[in-house]
Parts: structure tokens; C-alpha cells; sequence
């Protein structure tokens, strides 16, 4: 198993590196040997920031320039030692990047506040980054409480509590878990390993107990935060990371089978299992399942295997023509029917750290793990630091967001619009496929990293018959993402007409009227919306063109009985239908074309509004549209 | 966020098949130390049951242990793919210069690599070094950019024979200028002019490398356990002569329990007196060292920053 890894943060000369020092120092994680490089100085006084500022300029200057990696053992309250991975990062503004690459990796964060100068905007801004890209325990160490004169008396508890308090309001305007507080001095070494008696009137745990305690948590979840206590449940995810040659393949192996180099990044694959392809984009032609006919991990032959494992897998097609299988970079999973898991249409927060903005229209290119792809940027919205915490999509075509780049160590919320179907995953537990680099085209530096959300652009398309429950599904469906902080775009066939008096119920305009409404979804998916439309759409015709025009594009059929809706009338427009007062009314005098393939069917007759919307975020689920594996819907 | 692997195996077998996808001729390196034969058998795992498309290479400084060179030549042997050796002196015979028969070589090591990405035409050179070990390794990437190296015989001899304080050889690393690195992608570009070194090893601890030599059954060189030796003292460590020291060394005793912590340069590994027989031993001992890993290593006390300097030179 692997030891937890946690980040250190905050501003600049906070003391971040000094409280890494001294921590290992009280707890035996330095060596006799090594303590000479420490001392600075003729008076022979330790300085505990060159256990980890090891750079001749770090040391020069000292300040921390570039992430260091320390590898320590903690003892826990039962005497046991707690393996952890430290990362040391810079506090400076000009090495925000080099924290964000640190924070991906770790599992909690311990952020250094110096209390005698306040809560700075650097530590906000790191504090936003580590909530966007999926810290989610922080443990603010308020440090250098030697420095408030008569810090064991009664001053210092104000300063403390009134930060506490200062730093907690910060944490719940982002949306972020409250962070846990412990005040300490690096220098001194008080409340770093143990608990210290100059502090009376603080009561809580020294550091080291703290972090011990998060790193057992840690330890304790799977990496796709299942508790390590139950076999790992959901629909598997497997990364291709590379095909062997036609050389490697067994003579005992049937023809067509090939042999792929993979991650299970989630879930568990046993063989016989059959898997399809996420990347195969929108044209179900494409997709190819595969099944799974041996593992191994390592030089062992398996039956199955679980997350967070290497394994190369033979897969064996029925196509056994197919000239390519799957391609580096393709993602897998057994579940049958994602095959619109990919999307060119991709939104998520942005983090950008060269000095020249990133504006609307410019070319990016993005890597995530073992695929390259590239993107227009097709919106962009940046709130400013008084608009609240983090940028959210929720303001994203409302309200105008402050500004449309985004400047140097900023964060902002941007729509793409990918050159190819890709995966990406909103989970922050699966780094592999929710983060990627990015670069601007035809350049080499690294330029910033984005991590997708978790709901993507699509159109959702209720059809059925007047009283058949769409715009009560519609505006259920709206009220549970909202509850996500995603604001849908609502297209119901009544406002819509209500805006266009000119259009009839004739064929022609019924067409046309669908046509317009399609194109006004498709326009609102591509800057990054999720669309729900409402509107009767008895034509097969409409229905194929909306699906020709959308990205992303779910048919959810309401096949309520026509005696049903008519019971309900809440209108009275069947009463006047049946009376020949309406003309061209669906279901009684103009027809209602029974859609083929809907991607789903809902009959409100027999499912509650609750129900129901649950059906249709199942569907959101399994088309990857919510990009979250993990999470319950 | 949860870090990508459920153990370093799959973390390091990933880097391994990353190396492989992104780069066109990747070469491992290979000195018989613990790291690089965890390396070996981690390279053999991670594209079982096909071949890996990895080569070896060895920089051989002449001042080796013979134990160790014959554990290379018989864990290469088996290995099933191409293995080089590149040698100290023939780098130095290039560039004109006699070496001294005693003086510690590890510096010169830089030398026979370089040549080595040149002559081999290398695009990614992949080692065991580990964060671990220094604190100048403690801030490595992954994949580490480098500029090829430039053969040019007299500027390369000047700075190798100098002190090299804040001198650049071509190859070398420049911590100022890294670019964040996005665990777990792995940036395989490379400018035109560039090689990458591929730290595939980077979170293991030196305990992690020996439990998993005892639980992979692993063979090691014999000198990492204790043995009887011929040595002589420096300061309060053993040291074994080189070959060929001959009547430099006046008195050289024999000891009867020492072995190695690292494997080095002779020049400059020294030996410590322990009882440690086998690998569990070893771990124990380990577990309640007051020294630390490269503690013993000559070539990194030279001066405060010996370890970055020698990276600045194109060392791992
Ligand atoms: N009085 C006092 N000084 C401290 C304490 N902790 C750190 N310092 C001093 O603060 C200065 C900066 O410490 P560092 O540890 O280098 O700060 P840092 O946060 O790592 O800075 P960067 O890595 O450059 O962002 C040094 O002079 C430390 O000695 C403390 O608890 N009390
Ligand atoms: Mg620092």
C-alpha cells in the first residue's frame, strides 16, 4: 500500500519549510549525519529550513523555489509508525504553478499561516486552488505564535480565534470543507510534535497528531473514495496506456486476440468480461466490445483485477479484422450502453499560469494521461475575488462574469470545444482522467492545467403528448442539478411559442417551430450548457434533425397513455380538441410518430416525479454526461 | 485528491510503459546497485508477458566492485536485451587525459554517459536514483528535461577536472528552469537538442527497494551484505583499495564483518562494519540506522552541494 501524501502551503516566509524541518527533527526522521548542512552560521543554530530548501539558490536566497519531496515516519498515539510523503512547497506568487502540480497529488493539505501578518491574499488564492482541484482536508497551522508578546496569556487566544474565524468564513464562501486549526511555533518547535505547555490556553493536539490522524483517514479510503473495507463496487474504468506487438502474442491464443498494457483506475475487471471503448464518441458503428480473455499483473495470471492495479490484458474480438482495437489513451468499461461517455464539448476550471492571458477563441492543446487532444476555447468567465469563492458554473450565461481572459495564476471557468470525443472524468479520484496540462498550440511550455466538472454540455430532449408530464420532469430534473450548482437551461414548448405568435400547429411550423428550438439547445450546449427541452415533437423528423444538430443528445420519450393525459387536462386543450374548437392537436386530430430508439422511455402513469427524474439521471449517468463515477447521483 | 496508484509497483510500471510510449529509444540504466535491480525486474513486469522495449547501459568507472560487475554481467545475461558498457577511461582517453589510477571517478562518470547519449543516439535514459536519497533529488521531476550533450573534448576535460562550482556541462540539470510537472501526466516532448532522464523510482524510500527485494526474492551483489574484507581506514569508515592502488595503500586490514549501504565507485563507497547476513537483516539494521543512506558516499561530501552539482553536470 502506498503512504498518504500531503502538501504544505501558504504565503511566503510563513514558515513552511521551517515547520517541515522541525518536524522532522523532534521526530527522529533526520540522521546524525546530516545535521553538519543544517547548521547555519557561526553560533551552530539549526536552521530547520535547509532540511528540505536543499538548492544552493534556495539557500542563498532563502526562499523555496521548486517542490521537494521528504519520505518520514510519524509515530501514532498506539506506538505504531505512519509512513507519509511530504511535499515542500514554494509560497512565493511566481511558483503558484509549481504548488498546484504538488497539490494534485496529495491526499490533504496542511497550510502555514503566519498569524502575525493575517490571513494574505496569496494563502487565499492557494486555498481556492487546493479546494478546486480536490483537497478536501485542510489543516491550517497558524505558526510563529512566539512572535505575539505574551503569546501564553490572553491576547493571543483573540488573535487566534478571530483568524479561525476569518479563515473558516474564507472556507465556506469557496464551498470547501472547514479546515482544522492548531497554532504553533515552527522555531520553537511548540505544538509541532508535541503538544507544548507555553500555550495553556490552547487545549487541541500537537500537529503531528493531527496529520497522523488524516493520514489514517487517507490510508483508509481506495483512491476512488470507497472505504478499503468493502470490495470495490461501480462500473470499472480502465486506462489503455499501450499495445504489444503482433510478436508478443501466444500461439495458444485465438486469432484477433492482441495484448494491451492498461490502469484499472477504478472498480474491478474479472475475465469474460466483455468492455466497450468510452472514446468511441457519438456513433454507436463504432464501437466494438471487446472481451476479456487473460490477465496479468506482473508475472501472475489472474482471474480478475482490482483498482489502482497495472495489468496487461489480452482482449479477443469478434471483428477479428479490425485493424485497430483500441488506441493509447482509450478508456474502458464494462458498462453496456456508455457509448456517448466521450464528448467534444468539455467545461471545467482552468488554472493559467503564463503572464499572458488566455483569451476566447485561441487554441489549446490538452494531455491527460496518455492522450493528447486539442481545443478551441469557446467561452471563458472569470469572477472577480469579491464575487465569491470559487468561479461556478452557475454563473456561467447569467449574471456577466467580471471578465472574459484569464490572467496569470488565475482561476476561471472555461467551455472547449475538443477536436476529438475524449473521456474525462469530474472525479477528483481519478486524477488520471479529470486533470489535464495545457499548453497553447505550437508551444512547448506548460501554460496551465484544467480539471473538467462534473456535468458536461448536453441537450436533454422530453417528447410525448400534451399532459404527458414534460415540463413537470423538466423542471425536476433542473431542481436536482441545481442542487449540484448547475443552472440548466429550461426550452419549454409553451414560453417558446409564447415568444413566436406567428407559428401554428400545422406540420410545416410544428417543424419549423422544433427546428428553431433545436438549434437555439445545440447553440446553448456548445458554450457549455446543459439543455432541457420540453416540447411535444411528434415528428420523427424533428426528433432526427435535434439529434443531428446537438452534440450530445438524449431522447427521453414520455409514452404516457393518451387516456391518461387526457384525464389530466390540467389545460382543458383536450376538452377542446375532442369539441373540434382545436385544430392539429396531437393525439386527437394530428399524429403523435411513436420515437424508435429513445434513449429512454418514462411512463408518468406509473412512476412518480421523483421517479422519473430519477430515470433520467440515470441516463445522465450511464452517458457519461456526469462525469462523476463515483458519486451517487 | 487521492494520488494515482494503489502501490509504487503500478506507480513505477506506469512510468515505465509512459517511457516506453514516449520515447523512441529508451535505455536503462543499469549499475547492479538495489535500485536499478528493482528497476530490472519492474521494467520485466510491466509489459509481461511480451518483451520490454527497453536496452541497458552501464557506465563503468574501472574502480568497480568485482563483485558487482560480475552480479551485472550475469543479471544482463539473462535479461534477454541488448546491454552496454561504457567505460570511464575511454571517455577520458577521448578527451586526452591519463586518468589518475586511485583518485575517486564518480565525477567522471558524466562523461562516459554523455558520450554514451551521443554515441547511442538516446532519447530517454532511465534510472533508480530516488527523491529519497538527497536533498537535491528531493526536488526532481518524473521526467526530467536535459540538453544533449555536445561532445567537445577540451571544454568537457576543464570542466571535468575542475571543482565545477557553478560550471556548466551540456547535459546537465537546471533546477531554476523546471516546469511544474502534473502527476500523473508525463510530459514526453522533447525540443530539438534534448534527452529526457526518467526517474521512475522517485517515491520509493530505500526500505520500500528492500522489502521488495525480499518479497520478489531478488538477487543483490554480495557486498550488501556483511563479508570479510581487506580495508583501510579513512577518518572513522573503511575503505577497500582499488585494483590497481597497489603499494599506495601501506596498511590495509583485514575485516571481518562490513558490507556496503550503496553501490558505488570503490573510490568512493565506503564500508561499514555489520552483522547483517541476509536481506531480513538488512532491513532491521536498516530500520534502527542512525546513518543515512548515502551517508558513507564520499563523492557527496566533497562539498555541501555535491549532489546538485553533479546533476548541473549531467550526473543521474
Ligand atoms: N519567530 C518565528 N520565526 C519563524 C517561525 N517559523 C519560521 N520562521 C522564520 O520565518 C522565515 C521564513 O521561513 P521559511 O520556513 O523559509 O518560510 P517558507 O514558508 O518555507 O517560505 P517559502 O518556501 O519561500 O515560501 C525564516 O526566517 C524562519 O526562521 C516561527 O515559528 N517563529
Ligand atoms: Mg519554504
Amino acid at each position: 500500500m502506498r503512504a498518504p501524501k500531503f502538501i504544505i502551503v501558504g504565503n511566503v516566509d510563513d514558515g513552511k519549510s521551517t515547520l517541515l524541518g522541525r518536524l522532522m527533527h523532534d521526530t527522529g526522521c533526520l540522521f546524525a549525519d546530516q545535521m553538519p548542512d543544517f547548521i547555519e552560521g557561526e553560533n551552530g543554530a539549526i536552521d530547520f529550513s535547509h532540511v528540505s530548501d536543499g538548492l544552493r539558490s534556495e539557500r542563498a536566497e532563502g526562499i523555496t523555489y521548486d517542490l521537494a519531496y521528504k519520505y518520514i515516519q510519524l509515530q501514532s498515539e498506539n506506538g505504531q509508525k505512519q509512513s507519509l510523503v511530504v511535499i515542500d512547497s514554494p509560497g512565493h506568487f511566481e511558483f503558484t504553478a509549481k504548488m498546484v502540480a504538488g497539490a494534485v497529488q496529495a491526499d490533504f493539505a496542511v497550510i502555514v499561516l503566519d498569524l502575525t501578518r493575517g490571513f494574505r491574499e496569496q494563502t487565499q488564492r492557494q486555498l481556492r486552488l487546493l479546494h478546486v482541484f480536490g483537497i478536501q482536508k485542510f489543516i491550517v497551522c497558524l505558526n510563529k505564535i512566539d512572535q505575539v508578546a505574551g503569546c501564553g496569556g490572553a491576547v493571543a487566544p483573540v488573535i487566534y480565534q478571530n483568524l479561525i474565524d476569518e479563515v473558516t468564513g474564507f472556507m465556506a464562501g469557496l464551498g470547501a470543507n472547514p479546515p482544522q486549526f492548531v497554532v504553533a511555533s515552527a522555531l520553537r518547535g511548540w505544538n509541532v510534535a508535541e503538544a507544548t505547555d507555553q500555550l495553556p490556553w490552547y487545549k487541541g493536539p500537537s500537529l503531528r497528531e493531527i496529520i497522523v490522524r488524516a493520514a489514517r483517514a487517507a490510508s483508509d479510503i481506495t483512491r476512488s473514495g470507497q472505504s478499503r473495507n468493502v470490495q470495490p463496487g461501480g462500473d470499472p474504468i480502465i486506462l489503455i496506456q499501450g499495445e504489444a506487438g503482433p510478436q508478443a502474442m501466444s500461439k495458444n491464443w485465438p486469432e484477433g486476440a492482441r495484448l494491451f498494457y492498461t490502469q484499472v483506475l477504478k472498480g474491478q475487471i474479472r475475465v469474460g468480461d466483455t468492455v466497450s471503448n468510452l472514446m468511441a464518441g457519438g456513433d454507436a458503428q463504432n464501437i466494438l466490445d471487446c472481451k476479456i480473455l487473460k490477465i496479468f499483473c506482473g508475472f501472475e495470471e489472474r482471474n480478475q483485477v482490482g483498482e489502482g492495479q497495472a495489468a496487461s490484458i489480452v482482449f479477443e474480438t469478434s471483428e477479428k479484422s479490425a485493424p485497430i482495437l483500441f488506441k493509447r489513451g482509450d478508456v474502458l468499461s464494462t458498462v453496456a450502453n456508455q457509448r456517448r461517455a466521450s464528448t467534444k464539448n468539455l467545461v471545467g476550471s482552468l488554472f493559467w499560469h503564463l503572464s499572458e492571458p488566455l483569451a476566447i477563441g485561441e487554441t489549446l492543446v490538452l494531455s491527460r494521461a496518455a492522450k493528447e487532444v486539442t481545443a478551441t476555447v469557446v467561452n471563458i468567465a472569470v469572477l472577480g475575488k469579491d464575487r465569491g469563492a470559487s468561479p461556478d458554473r452557475r454563473e456561467i450565461g447569467r449574471s456577466a462574469p467580471d471578465r472574459r481572459e484569464i490572467g496569470r495564476n488565475e482561476i476561471g471557468q472555461v467551455t472547449l470545444r475538443l477536436s476529438e470525443p475524449t473521456f474525462f472524468a469530474f472525479s477528483p479520484n481519478l486524477p488520471e482522467l479529470a486533470l489535464a496540462q495545457v499548453r497553447r498550440l505550437n508551444s512547448a511550455d506548460a501554460a496551465g492545467v484544467f480539471t473538467a466538472h462534473e456535468f458536461q454540455p448536453v441537450v436533454l430532449w422530453l417528447t410525448g403528448l400534451s399532459a404527458s408530464g414534460k415540463t413537470t420532469i423538466a423542471e425536476g430534473v433542473a431542481r436536482r442539478l441545481k442542487a449540484s450548482n448547475i443552472e440548466a437551461h429550461l426550452l419549454d414548448g409553451d414560453a417558446i411559442r409564447a415568444l413566436r405568435p406567428q407559428i401554428g400547429f400545422s406540420r410545416t411550423d410544428r417543424v419549423q417551430h422544433s427546428k428553431y428550438v433545436a438549434e437555439r439547445a445545440a447553440e446553448l450546449e456548445r458554450e457549455g450548457g446543459v439543455v432541457i427541452v420540453s416540447l411535444i415533437t411528434p415528428f420523427a423528423e424533428s426528433r432526427d434533425y435535434a439529434r443531428n444538430t446537438c452534440e450530445n443528445f438524449c431522447e427521453i420519450y414520455l409514452n404516457t397513455d393518451l387516456a391518461v393525459c387526457e384525464g389530466r387536462d390540467p389545460k382543458g386543450l383536450y376538452k377542446k380538441a375532442r369539441s373540434g374548437e382545436i385544430r392539429d392537436f396531437t393525439g386527437i386530430n394530428s399524429p403523435y410518430e411513436v420515437p424508435q430508439h429513445p434513449d429512454v422511455t418514462i411512463d408518468t402513469a406509473k412512476s412518480s416525479v421523483d421517479e422519473a427524474v430519477d430515470q433520467v439521471f440515470g441516463l445522465i449517468k450511464t452517458l457519461g454526461i456526469a462525469t462523476s463515477f463515483d458519486r451517487e447521483l | 485528491m487521492n494520488t494515482a496508484f494503489a502501490n509504487l509497483e503500478a506507480e513505477s510500471i506506469y512510468i515505465l510503459r509512459e517511457s516506453a510510449a514516449g520515447f523512441r529509444r529508451p535505455v536503462i540504466l543499469f549499475s547492479g546497485g538495489k535500485d536499478s535491480v528493482v528497476l530490472a525486474r519492474l521494467a520485466e513486469k510491466a509489459f509481461y508477458p511480451a518483451q520490454m522495449p527497453f536496452e541497458f547501459l552501464m557506465v563503468d568507472t574501472g574502480h568497480n566492485f568485482s563483485e558487482a560487475l560480475s552480479f551485472v554481467e550475469r543479471r544482463m545475461s539473462g535479461i534477454g536485451r541488448p546491454f552496454y558498457v561504457r567505460t570511464v577511461s575511454d571517455a577520458m582517453a577521448r578527451r586526452g587525459v591519463t586518468l589518475d589510477p586511485i583518485a575517486s571517478r564518480n565525477q567522471l562518470q558524466s562523461h562516459a554517459l554523455n558520450d554514451a547519449i551521443t554515441e547511442l543516439n538516446i532519447d530517454a535514459l532511465i534510472s533508480g536514483a530516488r527523491r529519497d536519497e538527497d536533498k537535491a533529488r528531493a526536488k526532481e521531476r518524473i521526467f526530467s528535461r536535459r540538453q544533449n550533450p555536445s561532445f567537445s573534448p577540451a571544454a568537457n576535460v576543464g570542466l571535468a577536472l575542475s571543482s565545477a562550482k557553478g560550471a556548466r556541462v551540456a547535459a546537465g540539470w537546471q533546477p531554476e528552469n523546471q516546469e511544474p510537472e502534473l502527476w500523473p501526466i508525463l510530459n514526453s516532448k522533447l525540443q530539438a537538442g534534448e534527452h529526457m532522464r526518467v526517474f521512475a523510482l522517485s517515491n520509493w524510500t530505500e526500505l520500500d527497494i528492500w522489502n521488495y527485494i525480499r518479497d520478489e526474492k531478488l538477487e543483490v551483489p554480495s557486498i550488501y551484505f556483511s563479508h570479510e574484507r581487506d580495508c583501510f581506514k579513512v577518518g572513522d569508515v573503511w575503505m577497500a583499495p582499488v585494483a590497481d592502488q597497489g603499494s599506495a595503500i601501506k596498511s590495509t586490514h583485514r575485516v571481518s564483518g562490513v558490507r556496503v549501504r550503496t553501490v558505488g565507485d570503490m573510490a568512493c563507497t565506503a564500508l561499514f562494519e555489520s552483522a547483517a547476513r541476509n536481506v531480513d537483516d538488512v532491513i532491521a539494521e536498516l530500520k534502527t540506522s542512525e546513518i543515512s543512506e548515502r551517508g558513507l558516499r564520499m563523492d557527496d561530501k566533497t562539498s555541501r552541494f555535491s549532489m546538485e552539482e553533479r546533476k548541473r553536470e549531467g550526473y543521474f
